[in-house]
């Protein structure tokens, strides 16, 4: 097997609170393939955005990272100079947001911010920005692009002003998509299309994503392998049809179990009882223990993420092997 | 079977706002309005969950708000009990809000941040029963607290002490201190982890039962609607484009509005499955809706009637359906 493209060893983030110390990732091992889509599901304050920031040098501050190997094409990223990290992201790495609304900027017309990113770091004459922008508009099936690169950002609709922002991260073919709830704010008639123009795009460039939600379908129609997040650790890990189909950790199942698919008559909706932890007082051992149907004494010791076999991981003690 | 009788009606209500500052100049242009509920016929019968889906912009939001007369109606009519209310005196609608009540989306703003919780369920005691005693208030409260599983201890914190589903379970409490039987529920869970919104529909269904309720429920989860609803009604652009029981009309959306809701929320593993449903643009503006039918710079099957006609809705084997399609097609 060909190394991986990002490798990720024993992550760890701490940050200092008001209310103390949290560790929004803790242990983090994750792999991404040339080409592969990896999802990040978790709920809020699970650590999902903080962990995939940290994972490309993207969280500030950069010494909120403590611990662990950030190999990208096998250099360490966390060993690199700012312009080496600047050329990085320039040629490499980009990330969309979940609010396109506030990452663009109010005062420029989208195409300049576009074309922009293009000369600055492929040093490209304007003419020939111009001329991939409004390729990569046409490829996002946005109407008339020559008039929507005129355009500011409050004259635009949600969903197109995420369409600009993916233009934005793609505009210089990077390698690596950080995708961080890309339609979380968008209607659901326009998240299927712009996850619909993610999948064509990753197919025809080959870049590979790694794509955050809260939402398991999102994840599904997406994603090759996807990773579990709670409480800032890693619960699960595996192929996505494998682990949504037979999910191996509690948190896993129960959260799968929490989406509504049938209809009231078919019985109360299986919901988690309690409360998600607080990352600053976290209990010993599993931190999913206190909400779990099947803790027991084992519990209140931590159980690392294990391979249960066929490239899948879980992080409980009572998940068997495939 | 037969329904049960209406407990809500509301008959041709449309509400329209005037948008931007015309000024005063006798020569400025009619000034632009917002359509935002055009022509809306529903009705709710006692005990029943009537779901209402759409997305942003849709005006779902708005007609639960005209529902409840929160807002006056630019047109139209609406009826609890069969009694007509707008336009009704002080009394009248005295009585209509203590028997319809609203939880609001976001806990988090529509919660008095400077109340405690025992404060903020006892303001709408205060209100609508002020000659109850000062003992009997609290053992209500206390008995609310208990009812929405929270702790009666709860009665001295504030607001942002509580999580968020903890938060959400005191806006209902409060919704439902002075025994209401009707309830606008605007999109409750969707502040929430998925997590905590299963915890939270299934209090909404238990206390249902149990207290006898009938829900205007309001969301743009269609799998949400279709697991708690008995009826479902979809809103485009200001209209309910289709309207029926949520089994027949989830099992065979009838117009291509709904079809394609249902084909971008559907288990296809890759976008690839399922597409054929799926639309293109977004929804236009309210304030220059298209011409004749709403959706149809959208619909993948509209035709030249369809930019000029707008839809009536028609009984189309049980569900109700506003589309050229099964009335004559759309040339």
């Amino acid at each position: 097997m060909t190394a991986p493209l990002l490798s990720v060893r024993g992550l760890v983030t701490r940050f200092r609170t008001e209310v103390g110390e949290i560790f929004p990732s803790r242990d983090i091992d994750l792999d991404i393939a040339a080409g592969e889509v990896v999802g990040l599901v978790g709920e809020s304050g699970s650590g999902k955005s903080v962990t995939a920031r940290a994972m490309v040098r993207l969280l500030e501050p950069a010494s909120a990272i403590r611990a662990g190997t950030l190999l990208y094409r096998g250099a360490e990223l966390r060993a690199l100079a700012p312009d080496a990290l600047r050329a990085l992201r320039a040629n490499e790495i980009s990330i969309v947001v979940q609010d396109p609304a506030a990452a663009l900027n109010p005062v420029m017309s989208v195409g300049a911010q576009i074309t922009r990113i293009h000369q600055l770091q492929r040093g490209s004459t304007a003419l020939d920005s111009r001329a991939a922008a409004i390729a990569l508009l046409t490829r996002l099936r946005i109407a008339e692009p020559e008039a929507r690169l005129a355009a500011y950002p409050h004259q635009l609709s949600g969903g197109m002003k995420q369409r600009i922002l993916i233009a934005m991260a793609l505009i210089c073919r990077p390698s690596l998509l950080i995708a961080d709830e890309p339609t979380t704010a968008l209607d659901v008639t326009v998240e299927a299309e712009i996850l619909g123009l993610l999948a064509e795009l990753r197919r025809d460039i080959g870049m590979a994503m790694l794509l955050i939600s809260h939402n398991l379908s999102v994840i599904a129609r997406l994603c090759d392998r996807v990773a579990v997040m709670y409480a800032g650790r890693i619960v699960e890990q595996g192929p996505t049809d494998r682990v949504l189909a037979e999910p191996r950790h509690p948190y896993t199942r129960a959260l799968l179990g929490s989406v509504p698919r049938g209809t009231k008559d078919d019985g109360k909706l299986p919901a988690i009882p309690g409360e998600p932890p607080d990352l600053a007082r976290l209990p010993a051992g599993c931190a999913f223990a206190p909400r779990c149907p099947d803790a027991a004494e084992a519990c209140t010791r931590m159980q690392d993420l294990r391979s249960l076999g066929a490239g899948r991981h879980a992080a409980c003690w009572r998940a068997e092997p495939t | 079977m037969t329904r049960a009788p209406d407990l809500l009606t509301l008959d041709a209500l449309s509400k329209r706002y005037k948008v931007g500052g015309g000024g005063l100049s006798p020569w400025r242009r009619a000034t632009p309005m917002v359509h935002a509920v055009t022509d809306v016929t529903l009705s709710i019968a006692r005990g029943e969950i009537l779901g209402l889906v759409g997305e942003s912009g849709s005006g779902k939001s708005t007609l639960g708000r005209l529902a409840l007369l929160l807002e006056p109606p630019s047109a139209g009519r609406v009826a609890f009990e069969g009694r007509d209310l707008v336009g009704a005196g002080k009394p009248a609608l005295r009585d209509f809000r203590r028997r319809a009540q609203m939880v609001f989306q976001d806990p988090q703003s529509s919660l008095n941040r400077s109340l405690t919780i025992g404060r903020i369920l006892a303001s709408p005691l205060a209100v609508h029963l002020p000659q109850l005693p000062r003992a009997q208030r609290h053992a209500r409260i206390v008995e609310l607290l208990e009812m929405v599983g929270l702790r009666c201890d709860m009665t001295g914190r504030y607001p942002h002490e509580l999580s968020g589903g903890q938060r959400q379970r005191v806006g209902i409490a409060r919704a439902l201190a002075i025994e209401p039987g009707f309830v606008v529920l605007d999109e409750p869970t969707s502040a929430l982890d998925v997590s905590i919104q299963a915890q939270i529909v299934n209090l909404l269904l238990a206390l249902k039962e149990r207290l006898d309720l009938t829900y205007l429920f309001i969301s743009h989860d269609l799998r949400l609607v279709r697991y708690l609803s008995d009826r479902i009604a979809v809103m485009y652009l200001g209209r309910i484009v289709e309207v029926g029981p949520a089994a027949a009309l989830w099992s065979a959306p009838r117009h291509p509005y709904t079809r394609a809701l249902l084909a971008a929320v559907a288990d296809a593993r890759r976008a690839g499955d399922g597409s054929r449903e799926l639309i293109g643009g977004e929804m236009p503006s309210p304030i220059h809706p298209p011409s004749g039918c709403a959706f149809h710079p959208r619909c993948p099957a509209a035709g030249p009637r369809c930019r000029r006609d707008q839809p009536e809705l028609r009984d189309i084997g049980g569900v109700m359906a506003a589309c050229h399609l099964y009335d004559g097609g759309v040339a």
